[in-house]
């Protein structure tokens, strides 16, 4: 290995010394033959086969740029030496490599002079570069052949032209040949050692291509006619699974897109006609054809756009397609074919549905034959495009019936991924759902969501969490504005949809979106059932033992009901509150939370006759002083002394002095009474005085808002028994917040001596 | 030359028939020795004069002058066969009192062999001049050179040949003719129709071949030109091509005498990495065109 370096060294200087000899000659009076004696011999160093690829290529660097001088020279002094006689005379030369190097010098600029025979010259210099077959010379002396030919220059008219182009088109397959063949020379081992030398040779091959591309008179039918058919038919022939590759890359690359439109056909008869090992090269040439194809469309004007859908360019891919072998294709493979034809025609005909749905079912009638798992081989490609492409509009996914069934016969991580993609989609863009069979189609696609297993305990809470709550999202992207009967239909319906999910986690915001409706539309028909809906829903959630959200929902639903003026409904779920209260709430300081719920959305009711706000109220505050604490109970029922003293809602209107309140001084009264004996029966002092305290500060609000049941001689007696309380526990620390809670109780009492005169009638030692 | 004759009381000079204008070409031996000699034809006359000078206050007696022509073939051990000789008689017995010119002719000639040099043989034609004395005859020689043209008419005959190692390489080749002219073009093919072997490179080899007596005392002489035609292996199917210019090359045309014989082979040698050579031979004739007398005359 370390000797190659020198060897490159050494044939460099060689090169580099002949070189100056010959430019030496070039320039004395009739040393010609003595010159192209020196080119000669520096070309020997071209059949070297100790080098590299790369280093061969500088090599070939070094005597491309000397034999540039010669042919200056050349074409300077012809015809005093007339290149016709040169041709001859160069191919005396012994060894094949340097005649054929000076034979294609002289050749070529030959071919530039006038009334040069060009056809003659190319055909020979064509035929007699088969003499050399070792692949990295013969690679290179064809090189030099097509980057020395001007055609561009010597070509006038259209037949010469054409002319050219077969010539390349020629010595592309003999390159291709000889480059094939390099991978089947010397000891299988350096198998890996030659597959790199073919990359590093590959563009050598693939210049002839671009060459021709290059071409100003290659025209389409020419193209279709004898160019392509002879390039495909080699890529073929070859049957080389990286010349395959490489080849029909470069053709995609090179030529114009209008030409791949129009040979399509043969394009595709070539694909199927690959090596059967060569799959992967076989999706990428033909995902590379769809993307060329698409970057066509992108580029060009809607007339275009227009010839193509005339031209059926859906169909001729299809048929392709069709014509696919599938026993010879793994799931992941036929992914990307079929992604790369979806991308097309959604880019092409967005509007064309039928065509997304038949790629769709493809896999679908396909699938015994294919092996589907959740690493590699699976749609997750195909069914993410048209999320992607209809992002703006989801509900255009629905379209296409087939993509739910692809959906979900995908491995539960695809399904999955893909569900969540939509999702995320739906809830980014606020996309508004309006119509039934939207919302069924979305849940559809949102299944494996939807009934996803429970995962809120494992580690993947957080994850599992968050897509519930995504999914929660969707209740209120359910909208119908004009027509609340379809809108409550649409809920109605979701519910149905989400019932059999994780109804814990999608049900309130449900629930929420539900009362929003009836809020928009108190008035109308639907409300009823919309508040049945609410109320199945909050039952089964009761059912999956959620008492206290259930609790609270009807609470809340209560609190709606009232609003809107359904007093009965509104009793009924008061009522189901109560159930609960009653049967399920055990927990201390739930019963006491939910209570003080309870009072206080009764308080704010309206709607109820006189008869059943008393049911109601005398249940809460009999609930109140039911309950196990003594604290709780104290608190419980002179919170529930308010049931009995309604004050004014400004935001519907109500004025003190004005509305007519429920307003009942004795029940009030008796409510404090009956919590001061409770206060009183604590064991704790401290406890005690605090609640006296607040029980205090109960009777300043009732004093303040006119109460004359609670009057000044009762305030002034609870004061006192706060005060002889207090004297025992002058040192107690514990009862430090208590004595100041009082102390600012009193220091209010006396700022209010200023503004209200009942005031100064309170007194205290 | 004159100083061989330094001590002659007569000076003679043999000068062709427009000397000065006639072609000539240069003649080399194997030795290397280049001769510039005027050129004449098969079937064509030689004529000339002889000057016979006389050196101031000098006679010459003699019985006669005579002009010979001989053709002739020698070997380089020693053998010679005239193939042609013509004698003319110049001038009866007599004196030579003065310098005198006389005039010669041998009329069309038939000279069968081309004027050869080779390493073992050589083929000279020449024109002599002798007085017949009674004492040492006086003489004098001047060579001249021969080319012989021909047309053969079977010219389109192609060489087919094949050659085939079992399982490993199977060709055929073909040259386009068997016979050429000496500015000819060898054009043929190879076509390969099995090959296993890992062949370096492919080569021409025109092998002239000069054949002097017989056996068992026979010497041959190979000269040999060597062209490559391919390199590297090829692989089924592959055809190339053969293209070989004869004009620049020094080459002897196929020629049979009695004494020797040159002959012209193509051989088709392979040489594969091992550095085994394998060849196929076959004669083929070269002829000097007729078309060059044109352009001679």
């Amino acid at each position: 290995m370390s000797e190659e370096p020198n060897l490159l060294q050494t044939s460099l200087t060689v090169i580099n010394k002949e070189t100056q000899l010959m430019k030496r000659c070039l320039a004395t009076r009739g040393k010609l033959m003595d010159a192209l004696k020196h080119a000669s011999n520096f070309l020997s160093e071209l059949r070297t086969s100790q080098l590299t690829p790369k280093q061969y290529y500088e090599l070939y660097m070094a005597t491309f740029d000397s034999l540039q001088i010669l042919a200056t020279f050349l074409k300077e002094n012809h015809p005093r030496h007339h290149l016709s006689d040169l041709y001859e005379l160069v191919q005396y030369a012994g060894n094949i490599i340097p005649r054929l190097y000076l034979m294609i010098t002289v050749g070529t600029v030959y071919m530039t002079v006038p009334d040069a025979p060009v056809r003659e010259i190319m055909k020979d210099m064509l035929e007699m570069c088969k003499g050399v077959q070792y692949p990295i010379r013969g690679l290179f002396l064809r090189y030099y052949l097509i980057q020395r030919t001007k055609l561009d220059l010597s070509m006038n008219g259209d037949e010469i032209d054409k002319e050219g182009m077969k010539f390349i088109v020629l010595n592309f397959i003999e390159m291709n040949k000889l480059w094939v063949r390099l991978q089947h020379s010397g000891p299988s081992r350096d198998r890996e050692k030659r597959v790199q030398e073919r990359q590093d040779l590959r563009v050598l091959v693939g210049f002839n291509l671009v060459r021709i591309s290059q071409l100003e008179g290659l025209t389409l039918d020419y193209y279709k006619e004898e160019i392509l058919p002879l390039i495909l038919e080699q890529v073929i022939q070859c049957r080389d699974v990286l010349a395959q590759e490489y080849l029909l890359d470069v053709v995609i690359q090179v030529f114009p897109d209008e030409f791949h439109l129009k040979t399509l056909e043969m394009f595709f008869e070539c694909l199927g006609k690959l090596n059967q090992n060569n799959d992967n090269g076989f999706n990428q040439v033909f995902v590379s054809l769809v993307d060329r194809l698409i970057g066509f469309v992108k580029r060009e004007e809607p007339e275009t756009v227009k010839v193509l859908i005339n031209f059926d360019l859906f169909g001729r891919l299809w048929k392709f397609i069709n014509s696919i072998d599938i026993m010879f294709i793994s799931a992941k493979d036929l992914n990307l074919i079929l992604e790369a034809i979806a991308k097309l025609s959604l880019t092409v005909f967005p509007r064309n549905y039928s065509n997304i749905d038949l790629i769709l079912s493809y896999p679908l009638e396909k699938s015994n034959d294919l092996k589907i798992d959740d690493e590699q081989n699976n749609f997750l490609g195909l069914l993410r495009l048209p999320i992607l492409f209809f992002k703006e509009k989801p509900s255009k996914i629905l379209k296409l019936g087939n993509y739910a069934k692809l959906l979900n016969s995908q491995p539960y991580k695809v399904t999955k991924t893909v569900s969540l993609q939509i999702l995320d989609t739906i809830v980014s863009t606020q996309y508004r759902i309006t119509k039934m069979e939207t919302l069924t189609g979305l849940f559809e696609l949102l299944s494996v969501l939807i009934t996803d297993k429970d995962q809120s305990k494992g580690q993947n809470m957080l994850q599992f969490h968050t897509e519930q709550e995504k999914l929660a999202q969707i209740s209120h992207l359910i909208v119908s504005n004009k027509d609340i009967q379809r809108h409550s239909k649409l809920l109605t319906l979701a519910k149905t949809l989400f019932s059999s999910g994780n109804i814990k986690f999608t049900y309130p915001s449900l629930f929420f979106a539900i009362l929003k409706c009836i809020r928009r539309h108190p008035d109308s028909t639907q409300t009823n059932t919309l508040f049945k809906t609410a109320s199945r829903l909050i039952n089964e959630l009761y059912r999956l033992g959620l008492y206290e959200l259930s609790f609270k929902l009807h609470l809340t639903a209560a609190q709606l009901a009232d609003q809107v003026h359904l007093e009965e409904i509104s009793y009924e779920f008061f009522s189901q509150c109560f159930t609960i209260f009653e049967d399920s709430l055990s927990d201390s300081k739930t019963q006491y939370q939910s209570l003080i719920a309870v009072i206080s959305v009764l308080q704010t009711t309206r709607s109820f006759s006189r008869d059943n706000y008393d049911t109601l109220i005398t249940k809460s505050a009999l609930y109140g002083s039911k309950l196990l604490k003594k604290p709780d109970q104290c608190r419980a029922v002179y919170l529930a002394s308010h049931l009995w003293w309604g004050v004014e809602i400004p935001s519907i209107g109500e004025e003190e002095g004005v509305t007519e309140f429920y307003r009942d001084g004795k029940r009030v009264l008796e409510c404090l009474q009956r919590s001061l004996r409770v206060a009183d029966a604590c064991m704790d002092s401290v406890v005690s005085i605090e609640l006296f305290v607040e029980i205090l500060n109960r009777c300043l609000y009732y004093f303040i808002h006119g109460c004359e049941e609670v009057g000044v001689r009762y305030i002034n007696g609870l004061i006192e028994l706060i005060e002889s309380n207090l004297d025992g526990l002058e040192e107690d620390v514990n009862a430090d917040g208590v004595k100041s809670h009082f102390k600012r109780s009193l220091t209010y009492i006396r700022s209010q001596r200023e503004i209200d005169e009942r005031f100064q009638l309170i007194k205290w030692n | 030359m004159a100083s061989l004759f330094f001590s002659s009381p007569l000076d003679l000079d043999i000068t062709f028939k427009d000397e000065q204008t006639r072609k000539s070409i240069d003649v080399k031996s194997k030795s290397g020795k280049v001769e510039r000699l005027p050129l004449y034809h098969d079937g064509e006359s030689i004529s000339g004069t002889v000057t016979f000078r006389v050196k101031e206050g000098k006679r010459v007696d003699h019985s006669g002058v005579k002009i010979q022509l001989y053709g002739s073939i020698e070997t380089i051990n020693g053998q010679r066969d005239d193939f042609l000789t013509l004698s003319h008689d110049l001038a009866l017995p007599g004196e030579l009192t003065h310098s005198e010119t006389f005039g010669f002719n041998f009329k069309d000639v038939e000279k069968r062999f081309e004027t050869y040099r080779g390493t073992n043989v050589v083929v000279n034609y020449s024109v002599k001049v002798t007085v017949l004395r009674k004492s040492a005859d006086i003489s004098k020689s001047k060579k001249f050179a021969v080319q012989v043209y021909s047309n053969p008419t079977d010219l389109k005959k192609s060489i087919k040949l094949d050659i085939g190692i079992e399982n490993c390489l199977h060709i055929e080749f073909e040259y386009s003719k068997s016979t050429y002219s000496l500015k000819d073009v060898i054009v043929g093919r190879i076509n390969f129709l099995l090959t296993r072997l890992k062949i370096k490179h492919m080569e021409i080899s025109l092998v002239t071949r000069e054949t002097v007596g017989v056996q068992p005392s026979q010497l041959i002489e190979n000269q040999t030109i060597r062209y490559e035609i391919m390199d590297g292996s090829p692989v089924k199917g592959e055809v190339i091509p053969i293209r070989l210019f004869l004009g620049g090359y020094d080459l002897t045309p196929t020629v049979k005498t009695s004494m020797f014989n040159v002959k012209n082979y193509i051989s088709l040698v392979i040489i594969d990495e091992e550095g085994r050579r394998y060849f196929k031979q076959a004669e083929i004739i070269f002829f000097r065109p007729k078309d060059e007398e044109a352009s001679a005359a």
